[in-house]
């Protein structure tokens, strides 16, 4: 076999070499908040830039953001926010490629192709020529940049809005009622809602998993024991599995919802939340310390305004609410 | 203020770094498409005068590929190197496997007796001179366990083998193959939760709607679909709300911009839950809720739920999975149906006939057999069952 170490060739270094390196920490740094302003800093500081601010303008949306970095001793200090509306302006407006001198003792520079936008703010200082040559590095640097922000960008967006996805069925998965724990084909474990989490315990989560495997065949819900618990077990044709708890309490509805959806008052509600416990109008008295008179005219009341007839009625009624579905949510949530 | 131009600097090298750069650029662009690496490849190809060039992952011990994009390289030959187990005689991914990674390696460059191995290796003789290859750059990009991703380009005798110079742009390209090929995963991976995720929220009985960054409705559930079906006045037009009516349409458009603005912190103030009722005369509420906000800057979501409250729903389901799990009789299953649509036993009496004695004594044994003590637990007892709720699953979806 032969040597396989490789001789630079030193002629087929480019001279913005650089530039291939900034590439890279921009890759790098998609979908990643903090390395992309680690990222910003960097360029900002490689430009010897005091503040360098970037803005993406989507062709088909025609949506503009903006993001910017500045140098921590910059006489800019707080115009990132007031730069970067400019700079969205700049950027709604089109295409341009502009070079330019600002005699007040600050030197800018911009540049907008594709929907990109470039500005590298810094104090002027020393004579014309050196500034010159200066800004014609930059711009060249910023020219090789440029197609990879809007690549990144355009990267980003598309990440995250797909783990934007993932992450807004987690968190109302995350809040129902039902006390779920999601496998994924490999049995790892995707999701434990907080009302799983509550029932099972720590300990729990494990011996849970630890459940045989549904049989190939295994079709519709297997039941296994698991202390006081049903777990029930439905199984995707991808592999992966949804395991429910059968809770033996219903949770607390949503006070806030039952009053706007039903318009309930506050005795009224504190009746509903006895209704999916299944509880008889005599249990209901006694527990809320009414009269059995007391609680048969409020519910009638809220049979009429539920437009029901029946307590059945009423808990399917109940069930088929928000009210319901966001009980988990009822004390983060507030009044809306 | 001066408006300064400049003139054009080393346009030769200006020039190759163009290239690099947009190869580079397409790579990237290419990471969350479905032909991932084709587009890439071909630029590569037409840059370095390639033939053809694959990104493959496979198995050392089983020589199982689990993924690959061959661009410019005919399945049959796939298969040939797959069936005939060449990867066994390939030297150079002997050598790629054994050398210091992150570098490319080729024939002509790194392996000796090259000559006779291009000539009488089985490798050469039946796959790669049948296709015209000569020499071959390769280089590993992944190291899992027993899987390996690598990525390997070819050339005819007419276009000759690797240069030094060639090899360094290549090992330029090396991190960025990686890293594109990282996020492809997971991308990929990030999609198949979704599709997961989005079957489990059909768990929810009622209709719920996702609204992303964009304030457009990116997911619902079954019972969203089942309830646009039963409401033709309600739908969605482009994931927006459209409820025939501008006003009505701008109203609550601006709700669930609000909601959506609340979740990346947009909005002036915290709100919560919001009521929505959008059409006096329609028995329908619509229930806001922003996601937990995050830092605008990171991949993390920013959207709204939307829930659908509609006075009147009532349930029309058949009760068999739960039949079968408490081993009721067709007509106690019938009388827990009758409960669920908000019949008493009176009127389930007229209506079939029977003598009421009859129904309430068949509640008894409902009661006995379901370990409840009312109609109203006996209700709840059944719909929150998970029997009931997964029946629902192992339907096939609603056309």
């Amino acid at each position: 076999m032969t040597e396989t170490r490789l001789v630079t060739d030193r002629r087929a270094v480019p001279p913005l070499a650089a530039g291939s390196e900034a590439v890279d920490a921009l890759y790098a740094s998609v979908g990643d908040g903090a390395a992309w302003r680690r990222f910003l800093q960097a360029l900002g500081q490689r430009l010897g830039a005091e503040l360098l601010c970037l803005g993406f303008r989507d062709a088909a949306s025609g949506s503009v953001h903006a993001y910017a970095a500045v140098r921590s001793d910059s006489q800019f200090g707080d115009a990132p926010a007031a730069l970067e509306a400019q700079l969205l302006a700049v950027a709604a407006a089109g295409e341009q490629l502009s070079f330019v001198l600002e005699s007040a003792g600050v030197t800018a520079l911009w540049w907008d192709k594709r929907g990109v936008s470039a500005l590298a703010l810094r104090a002027s200082a020393g004579d014309a020529a050196s500034l010159l040559a200066t800004l014609q590095a930059e711009r060249d640097f910023l020219q090789y940049l440029m197609p990879h922000f809007a690549c990144a960008d355009q990267l980003f967006s598309k990440l995250r809005a797909s783990v934007s996805r993932v992450d807004a069925m987690t968190q109302v998965l995350g809040l129902l009622p039902l006390p779920l724990v999601l496998l994924d084909a490999d049995d790892r474990v995707q999701l434990v809602n907080a009302r799983a989490r509550s029932l099972l315990g720590g300990a729990g989560l494990s011996e849970v998993l630890a459940l045989p495997r549904l049989p190939a065949d295994g079709h519709g819900a297997l039941r296994h024991r698991h202390g006081e618990l049903d777990v029930f077990v439905q199984p995707q044709a991808s592999g992966e599995r949804v395991l429910l708890l059968l809770a033996d309490r219903p949770p607390a509805l949503n006070e806030a919802l039952l009053a706007s959806l039903f318009d309930f008052s506050a005795r009224e509600r504190a009746l509903c939340q006895l209704v999916l416990a299944g509880l008889e109008p005599a249990q209901m008295a006694e527990r809320l310390d009414r009269s059995l008179d007391t609680v048969r005219s409020h519910l009638k009341s809220i049979y009429r305004k539920a437009g029901v007839h029946s307590l059945a009625q009423l808990a399917a009624r109940l069930y088929f609410s928000p009210a319901y579905w966001l009980a988990g949510s009822a004390e983060e949530l507030g009044d809306g | 203020m001066a408006e300064v131009k400049l003139s054009q600097q080393g346009p030769r090298s200006r020039r190759l770094l163009a290239a690099e750069s947009e190869l580079i650029a397409s790579l990237y662009a290419s990471v969350a498409t479905a032909d991932f690496f084709m587009d890439f490849m071909a630029r590569l190809c037409e840059l370095l005068d390639l033939r053809s060039g694959t990104l493959g992952i496979s198995n050392r011990v089983t020589q199982e590929i689990k993924g690959g994009w061959p661009y410019r390289i005919e399945p049959e030959y796939l298969g040939i190197y797959i069936a005939g187990n060449l990867a066994s005689g390939d030297r150079l991914l002997e050598h790629v496997l054994e050398a210091p990674p992150g570098r490319f390696y080729c024939t002509n460059l790194h392996l000796d007796n090259v000559d006779d191995y291009q000539r009488n290796s089985e490798l050469y003789r039946r796959w790669a001179i049948p296709q015209g290859i000569h020499d071959v750059a390769m280089a590993l990009l992944q190291r899992e366990g027993e899987w390996v991703s690598f990525v390997a380009m070819q050339r005819s005798v007419e276009q000759g083998g690797f240069s030094e110079g060639e090899c360094q742009l290549l090992n330029r390209l090396l991190p960025h193959l990686r890293r594109a090929l990282q996020m492809h995963r997971y991308f990929i991976d990030t999609q198949g939760q979704q599709q997961s995720l989005g079957e489990w929220l059909s768990l929810i009985r009622v209709p719920v709607l996702l609204f992303n960054e964009h304030f457009e409705a990116s997911d619902r559930n079954r019972a969203a679909d089942q309830f646009f079906a039963r409401n033709p006045g309600v739908s969605l037009v482009d994931g927006r709300f459209d409820l025939a009516d501008p006003t009505l349409n701008s109203e609550v458009g601006f709700r669930v911009m609000e909601a959506v603005k609340t979740s990346i912190g947009q909005h002036s103030s915290e709100l919560g839950l919001q009521v929505v009722r959008p059409l006096a005369g329609e028995p329908f509420h619509l229930v806001l809720m922003p996601l937990a906000g995050r830092d605008g800057q990171s991949v993390a979501g920013a959207g709204a739920v939307v829930f659908i409250h509609q006075a009147g729903d009532g349930y029309a389901d058949d009760l068999s999975a739960l039949a079968t799990h408490y081993a009721l009789t067709p007509s106690e299953q019938r009388l827990c149906e009758g409960l669920l649509r908000g019949h008493n036993l009176k009127q389930m009496a007229e209506a079939s006939g029977r003598r009421h004695e009859t129904l309430r004594s068949q509640l008894k044994d409902v009661f006995a057999k379901t370990a409840t003590r009312s109609q109203a637990e006996l209700v709840t007892t059944l719909l929150t069952h998970p029997a009931l709720l997964f029946a629902d699953f192992a339907a096939p979806p609603a056309n």
